[in-house]
């Protein structure tokens, strides 16, 4: 997928999920049909990102804390906003058209990051609730400065990196427990960015740039919230990305999150 | 709980329970390509330990013996599909019972030229072995090569990078060269055929781009890279600026982008300092030169430091060799003493039936320079010439930093290493 068309598909899901008549649930009081959240989320995952125009592949491994606000606008619909930091490890990115040429294992590179997302209940059947959810995740570009120490002259690198992550799709939750909500959810998962490296000895210079795409679009994400009070929630949930390797065969990424919300 | 849905408290344990996995890092999966068997432990357990504690530990982790080193009592075994190799290792050398614990490592034979001479070419690969195929002969320090086997596995080179070698020409039938070589030109007699009359070019040819891993002779730097024969210099070995300077042009409008002259004089000589500016500048030519083996200051065309990549000569055991030229002109040294290359067809006698022999000189030490040149130019082929040979200088090895630590008017910033200027440089934290 283009880098142009990315935005316009994020746009429609965003849009998508937010132009849902959320379901009327149950009869909400007045009064209480506007909650305004916070939470601390934490993410890990692993994904496999490919590069020069699909004939590498390395893994994207990151790291993610975010203070998120959340507004509740009835038990249905809810939009939030997150901004926190990322650790991103980019190793294995190998850099060829640079003077000389650099294999990347320097590790995590750490950046801001923010976002945000939108979910609703779009229909409710028994104890089980279909609705959708979508969201837009941009870490911002950092830098990283590296030595070069293996030649006769000393070299120093620049790494800048950014990557962008969208995903949306319909969610299925059972209700049935008292304090449990597993769900499931099968989303369209898109992840895309560049990491450029700068090379410079003595006179030598050089710049590459390299646009990595992560592979698999469909994630499937299974968990559950937990929510023994009013006040407080727990969410953890895992992500399992199945991909085509380069050159044949399936393989699949994961990932995990747990957040914390409180109410206010 | 209102309800009991089985299947999908189930699905919640087993997903929560992966989820811990990820948490507590407890059987994080194997993502990366590795340097060891994916899966896989070679443990030893101490000898006073049961059977039955031996089964015990890796049952426990739901692992299993696969095969058994039986005179090293190590047993090959088979950790969980999930699990990190890592890890594990980590576990199992926490175990008492466990003398050690290590990955089954992959062991990979770096790119060796199957070419039945190759053992005698210490520059490319020393490993002390005897570089003469005569016994007595001297034998080479370990590593005073240019770790060509190395850097071979990230390229061998491109057949559209074209070599120019000027000099007396090639034989153009010799069994290791001639599936290389390109129509050149013959600016002595003024012909089209370049073939060698005297020994000279055949054995600069050879270091340069002899065929590689056809099972016969010598390998050459550049596989790939096809050479295109100027014969500039007489049977003598001798050669007129004019006719140099025209070979330069000829070889250039042929499209050779690595120029080596594996010759030398005195005299500083406009008309050639002219020809070789024009192909630098206004051609993107790289142009590897002798120093010269008189022991005395860099000649020309080697002192045009500039557009010339000078070089200066070393050893089997990466010292400077005695008749090797010097001057601040030296931008790199290479391996110009007793190097096995082609000779002549013709040379070959009954009691010396094979086309090959060893050359010494300068004119070798620039000929492996031009090699690298060409394999530097065949994965970066935009760079400029003055870029590579600012890649050739840094990656030198400056073996004689003893004595002149950096840059020294004998070997510039050392002996050439091919790995170090080819093969991706690991940046960790």
């Amino acid at each position: 997928m283009s880098g142009k068309r990315i935005p316009t598909v994020l746009c429609f899901m965003v849009l998508g999920v937010a132009l849902f008549r959320p379901a009327p649930i149950q009869a909400q009081e007045p009064g209480q049909s506007i909650h305004i959240k916070s939470s601390l989320g934490v993410e890990y995952f692993s994904r496999t990102i490919v590069w020069d125009e699909g004939l590498y592949s390395s893994k994207l491994k990151a790291a993610i804390g975010v203070l998120r606000a959340e507004l509740e606008l009835q038990k249905s619909f809810t939009i939030g906003a997150f901004a926190g930091y990322t650790l991103s490890n980019f190793n294995g990115l190998i850099f060829r058209q640079l003077p000389f040429s650099i294999d990347y294992e320097a590790g995590n590179i750490g950046g801001l990051l923010w976002g945000a997302d939108v979910d609703t209940i779009l229909f409710v059947v028994g104890d089980y609730t279909i609705g959708a959810t979508a969201q837009f995740a941009m870490s911002l570009r950092s830098t990283a400065e590296f030595e070069i120490l293996s030649l006769n002259q000393k070299g120093d690198l620049v790494a800048k990196r950014k990557w962008n992550r969208v995903l949306g799709g319909p969610v299925i939750r059972y209700t049935g427990y008292e304090y449990f909500t597993p769900f499931l959810s099968i989303a369209y998962n898109r992840l895309w960015g560049t990491f450029t490296l700068s090379e410079t000895i003595v006179d030598l210079e050089g710049t590459e740039e390299k646009t990595i795409t992560g592979k698999g679009i469909v994630g499937i994400t299974v968990g559950t919230v937990y929510e023994p009070s009013a006040l407080f929630k727990l969410k953890a949930e895992v992500t399992a990305l199945p991909y085509t390797k380069i050159g044949g065969g399936l393989d699949v990424d994961y990932g995990a999150s747990v957040k914390v919300v409180v109410f206010f | 709980m209102r309800k009991h849905h089985w299947a999908l408290s189930l699905a919640l344990a087993g997903c929560l329970a992966v989820f811990i996995g990820f948490v507590a890092g407890g059987i994080p999966r194997l993502e990366e390509e590795t340097d060891y068997v994916p899966g896989q432990v070679l443990l030893k357990f101490r000898s006073w330990v049961p059977v039955w504690r031996r089964v015990a530990a890796l049952s426990n982790v739901r692992s299993r013996a696969v095969s058994r080193i039986t005179r090293l009592d190590v047993f090959v075994v088979q950790i969980p599909d999930e699990a990190k190799v890592e890890d594990m290792v980590t576990a199992f050398n926490r175990n008492p019972d466990i003398e050690y614990a290590e990955p089954n490592h992959i062991f990979r034979a770096a790119v060796t030229p199957n070419d039945i001479y190759f053992k005698y070419q210490y520059a490319l690969f020393n490993k002390g072995q005897d570089i003469d195929w005569v016994p007595g002969g001297p034998q080479g320090k370990p590593s005073a090569d240019i770790k060509a086997p190395s850097a071979w596995e990230e390229t061998t080179g491109k057949e559209d990078v074209i070599i120019g070698i000027l000099d007396t020409g090639v034989d153009l039938t010799h069994e290791d060269l001639k599936n290389k070589i390109l129509p050149g030109y013959d600016f002595v007699n003024d012909d089209p055929d370049p073939t060698d009359d005297h020994y000279h070019g055949t054995m600069v040819a050879g270091v340069v781009g002899a065929e590689t891993n056809n099972g016969k002779g010598i390998a050459g730097i550049a596989w790939k890279g096809k050479i295109l024969p100027v014969k500039v210099l007489n049977d003598y070995g001798e050669g007129r600026a004019s006719d140099i300077a025209a070979g330069i042009s000829w070889a250039v409008e042929h499209g050779a982008k690595i120029l080596n002259l594996s010759f030398a004089a005195p005299s500083e000589n406009i008309t050639l300092g002219t020809a070789l500016k024009d192909a630098f500048e206004n051609k993107d030519v790289f142009i590897a030169a002798a120093a010269g083996n008189d022991n005395t200051a860099v000649y020309y065309p080697a002192a045009y430091e500039k557009y010339v990549c000078a070089v200066a000569a070393t050893d089997y055991n990466d010292e400077r060799a005695v008749y090797s030229n010097f001057g601040y002109e030296i931008d790199c040294a290479a391996p110009g003493e007793k190097i096995l290359t082609t000779i002549p067809s013709y040379l070959t006698t009954p009691l010396a039936p094979f086309p090959y022999g060893y050359g010494w000189g300068t004119s070798m030490a620039s000929a492996h320079v031009a090699g690298l040149a060409a394999l530097i130019k065949s994965i970066k082929p935009s760079l400029k010439p003055g870029q590579i040979m600012n890649i050739i200088r840094y990656s030198a090895d400056d073996v004689n930093a003893s004595v002149y630590k950096g840059k020294d008017e004998f070997l510039g910033y050392g002996r050439i290493n091919m790995e170090k200027a080819l093969v991706p440089l690991k940046i960790t934290n």
